[in-house]
């Protein structure tokens, strides 16, 4: 199995690398849980742009710049942590997202929340952390 | 693979986008629909059927190109991914339902 952990560049290139990397590890953890990668795909995508272009949009020169990216399965998924050093995320960034109607903003977040069972997000110290929790779809 | 222009018969223009399309390529999707738009091409096809991937960067830029088009009189009509995970992007944001969908093959020029 791939490493669990992986850190990338905080800047839009380096992204790509997450695909390749949750992909491997997905498949190595069994078929059950392979099912997740283009929905986990698209939502790792959509957060970590999000850093990059809101966390770090603004940020000082010298700070860390860099997205670590965890994985862990749990009994009925996956669950995926995000840190960053960058800015915080405004308090109501989550609320903000309607899934109920298109809109011309905030795509990335309303699409995340659809992708995962449960989203949360907390400011510790100078880091953000996002916890992403992906369930394996119950047979039909 | 980036973006590449073919005209149809019809006058509409064809752009065919494959596989990843995501924030990096965004920019240069939006730039390739505001050079049409700007040259009055304002009738535009957008066939996404070989792209494995999509993001809500490549959307925004999509959903820029058609309000655009729509003001103009046009409008960005769209071929879906055949890979249903590459069009997840669009149903999730009922975006699927905004666009005039055209089915694959539709849009391609013989």
């Amino acid at each position: 199995m791939s490493a669990p952990a992986i850190t990338v560049a905080a800047d839009l290139l380096s992204l790509r690398e997450v695909g390749p990397w949750l992909h491997t590890w997905l498949r190595a953890a069994g078929e059950e849980v392979a099912s997740l990668g283009a929905p986990m795909e698209l939502g790792l995508q959509e957060l970590c742009v999000n850093v990059v272009n809101h966390a770090y949009g603004e940020i000082d020169p010298g700070v860390d710049a860099t997205i670590d990216l965890a994985l862990e399965r749990s009994e009925d998924g996956v669950t995926c942590v995000v840190r960053d050093r960058g800015n915080p995320a405004p308090v109501d960034l989550l609320d903000q997202a309607d899934p109920t109607e298109a809109q011309v903003h905030g795509y990335g977040l309303m699409i995340l929340r659809q992708l995962t069972e449960t989203l949360r997000y907390e400011r510790n110290g100078d880091e953000n952390v996002w916890t992403l929790t992906f369930a394996v779809p119950a047979a039909v | 693979m980036d973006a590449s222009p073919q005209h149809a018969a019809d006058a509409a223009v064809t752009i065919v986008l494959e596989g990843r399309q995501d924030a990096v390529n965004a920019p240069a999707l939006r730039f390739r629909l505001t050079d049409h738009i700007e040259a009055g091409q304002v009738d535009i096809v957008v066939d996404m059927a070989a792209a494995d991937f999509v993001d809500s960067a490549a959307l925004a830029a999509l959903v820029q190109g058609m309000k655009r088009c729509r003001e103009r009189g046009g409008d960005l009509s769209l071929v879906l991914p055949i890979d249903e995970s590459a069009a997840r992007v669009f149903r999730l944001t009922k975006f699927d339902q905004v666009f005039r969908v055209l089915p694959a093959g539709e849009a391609r020029v013989a």
